[in-house]
């Protein structure tokens, strides 16, 4: 059995499936070693991304279905994900 | 107006002084009470001081302690015969007066806070409150500190200054707004915060959980909140940065590191994380790490907490063995949306399976798979940033007590070694039952190699609960916490780097907040109500970070390596910890003097 390869997360992926063309959500595109950030923001909301933070390695933003799969066919991404939960470290 | 010239002793001393010459009633004394002797009788009335000498004539000193019924209480070994030095000295309050006029003494100071009433957490254990008598400027003054969390009650008494203004540079409300996917932050700066405070216009509520506050507080809290300042934090001059990250998400995390490393400039800033996950790879490589590993250098540390999962069962792991299959169960103690991440390497083939626990097995597919045990999403892919096999099991509305399988069939093994996490997206709860806890049960970013890794040790059993101290019987003090995680990480770096206070700590509780109103810590809340006793590697971990800071106060421009590097070099080792690196305690139990000692 082989793995799916793909720069798109899964569930970001199921959910450009089912969502309107409309509907937007937060996604985390991680880039390739080389990428300029500042540049690789401003092609992203050239793209369609609204984008809220950017920094080191990865931009943030807001994307709509066809936004994503836009994003997914540039060569300098490395990854697009969804926000993962953390949780407080309280004990008890 | 001139300054007075004929003393060499600081403002609190001379009150003392005058005081003991005066004879007043000892309530009645700013000097007595200052220096907390009041309630003593006065042939006991005795003070530390920190005692500037010249070098030369320390036999002088020591000669002048003696007769006068005091006592060195700490002297450099080898003082030399020019220059000056510190000697910390316990002084009768009756003799202040003569001390004064010494020939040898340079200059005599009252430790700051010397007297109060000390968190445990800050004695003997860590050594901070020797720290900071011996070095009364240490105290964060100059660095940013972030708390990047549930949020800071801005309105706490600990995050203000004497004149009642906001010491928060800046509060961040990362958020995703109600009936939309989309996350949002809100800046407001110290003026905002200053005009809330004062009946302006309303900003969020600083903290609706309470658990950042009580992480800022520990870090750099001033302990306004009590009379003696016995809970304030360990840098409690350090400028401060709140992050209400509302839920916890990754992206919201990331985004309050930049704000904080933007609005540091050219200070020296440190990053308080007490907060992780167990869903990705374990190894360095996930968005949250990445940023960590990008974000830090030279004045920049980040500092996270290692997690409480330590006896869980979060963790297991097997190894690939062509001809046999291996599989793991999870157990579902209480349902929500739940995860199992499997971690394949790159290079061995295999065939992976979900087996429900009515035995029915279903390959991995991009769908959700209704049955009757439980709704369920089994993704199998390659890992774009690391090239790993990831199988990635989520499930909802499972079963309490069932028992599901993950079935991995070698088909041809290059490397073999598999490791598992399982655990909650958003409630309930998923387990191995019966895997042994044997590390890797640290979560992520502390997996992060420039990230400062904290476990959490048992400083104290005792607290200040509302019906005055309570003591928690059967808890042993000095060694690990059961449920601190443990090291090393999926690729073998190791992680903890040390351990620091997470149990039994007392800091402050954000006003209206779930911890101010639940019942299940009513017994743990300070009679002052500003105040709460609770534990985990979050409580760890902003100690950790305050003493990063006091690093940073004095040394601007570490690495997040060489920050590292001393808190390993210096911590305490002993019996418990072994002479080495050891999964649960890492380099050992933090050892604040020897740190600034080196």
């Amino acid at each position: 059995m082989e793995p799916r390869r793909g720069v798109i997360a899964p569930e970001l992926e199921r959910w450009s499936r089912d969502a309107d063309d409309g509907d937007r959500r937060t996604a985390l595109v991680r880039l390739r070693g080389g990428a300029e950030v500042e540049r690789a923001a401003e092609r992203l909301t050239s793209l369609g991304m609204e984008v809220t933070s950017s920094g080191p390695g990865s931009v943030v933003g807001t994307v709509s279905p066809p936004v994503l799969r836009l994003i997914g066919q540039e060569t300098w991404v490395l990854a697009v994900e969804g926000p993962r939960t953390l949780r407080s470290l309280q004990h008890g | 107006m001139e300054p007075r010239r004929d003393t060499v002793l600081d403002a609190r001393l001379r009150r003392a002084a005058a005081f003991a010459d005066l004879d007043l009633p000892a309530d009645e004394s700013i000097g007595a009470r200052a220096l907390d002797v009041s309630g003593r009788a006065a042939e006991t009335r005795r003070t530390t001081v920190k005692l500037l000498v010249r070098s030369a004539e320390l036999a002088s000193a020591e000669s002048w302690l003696e007769g006068v019924g005091g006592h060195v209480v700490s002297a450099p070994p080898d003082p030399g015969s020019s220059g000056q030095v510190v000697v910390l000295a316990g002084v009768p309050v009756t003799a202040l007066s003569s001390l004064d006029r010494q020939p040898w003494l340079v200059r005599a100071e009252a430790p700051k806070e010397m007297f109060t009433r000390m968190d445990r957490a800050r004695g003997p254990v860590t050594g901070v409150d020797a720290v900071q008598t011996a070095h009364g400027d240490l105290t964060g003054a100059g660095v940013l500190l972030a708390v990047v969390d549930t949020g800071v009650d801005w309105a706490h008494p600990d995050f203000r200054h004497g004149d009642g203004t906001t010491r928060l540079e800046r509060f961040v409300h990362a958020h995703v707004p109600e009936g939309s996917d989309e996350s949002r932050f809100d800046v407001f700066e110290a003026s905002a915060i200053n005009k809330a405070l004062n009946g302006g216009p309303p900003i969020p509520t600083g903290d609706p959980g309470g658990h950042g506050t009580h992480c800022a507080s520990i870090a750099a809290g001033n302990g306004r909140g009590t009379t003696d300042r016995r809970f304030r934090g360990v840098a409690p001059e350090a400028s401060l940065m709140g992050v209400r990250a509302e839920p916890l998400l990754d992206v919201h995390i990331i985004e309050g590191i930049r704000q904080a490393f933007d609005l540091a400039g050219d200070r020296p800033a440190v990053v308080s994380l007490s907060l992780g996950g167990h869903f990705g790879a374990h190894d360095g490589t996930s968005a949250i790490e990445n940023e960590i590993a990008r974000a830090t250098g030279p004045g920049r540390i980040v500092v996270v907490a290692a997690g409480n999962e330590g006896d869980d069962g979060v963790h297991a792991q097997g190894r690939l063995v062509v001809g046999e299959e291996l599989s793991f169960t999870v157990r579902v103690p209480d349902t929500g949306l739940v995860f199992c991440d499997v971690w394949i390497p790159r290079g061995d083939k295999v065939d992976v399976f979900v087996e429900t626990p009515s035995g029915t097995r279903f390959e991995p597919n991009t769908g959700e798979t209704s049955t009757p045990d439980g709704v369920f999403v089994a993704d199998f892919v390659e890992n774009p940033v690391n090239r790993e096999q990831n199988l990635t099991f989520l499930m909802i509305n499972g079963t309490v007590d069932e028992r599901w399988t993950i079935r991995v069939t070698p088909l041809s093994v290059v490397h073999g070694e598999v490791h598992a996490w399982a655990g909650s997206v958003d409630g309930g709860r998923l387990m191995f039952p019966g895997a042994p806890l044997a590390g890797y049960s640290i979560g992520m970013p502390a997996t992060e190699e420039r990230a400062v890794a904290v476990g959490s040790l048992i400083s104290r059993n005792e607290f200040e609960g509302p019906q005055g101290d309570s003591t928690l019987p059967g808890l042993a003090v000095d060694v690990v916490s059961s449920f601190s995680s443990q090291g090393p990480t999926r690729i073998g770096v190791q992680k903890p780097d040390i351990v620091a206070p997470g149990q039994v700590v007392t800091a402050a509780l954000s006003a209206g907040s779930d911890m101010a109103t639940s019942p299940r810590l009513a017994a743990r809340r300070h009679p002052s109500g500003k105040y709460v006793t609770i534990q985990g590697t979050s409580m760890a971990t902003p100690f950790v970070a305050g003493i990063v800071a006091l690093m940073l106060q004095r040394e601007p421009r570490l690495t997040p390596e060489e920050v590292q590097q001393r808190l390993r070099v210096t911590a305490r080792r002993d019996a418990t910890t072994g002479p080495v690196w050891n999964p649960r305690y890492g380099w050992g139990k933090l050892d604040a003097e020897a740190l600034f000692r080196s």
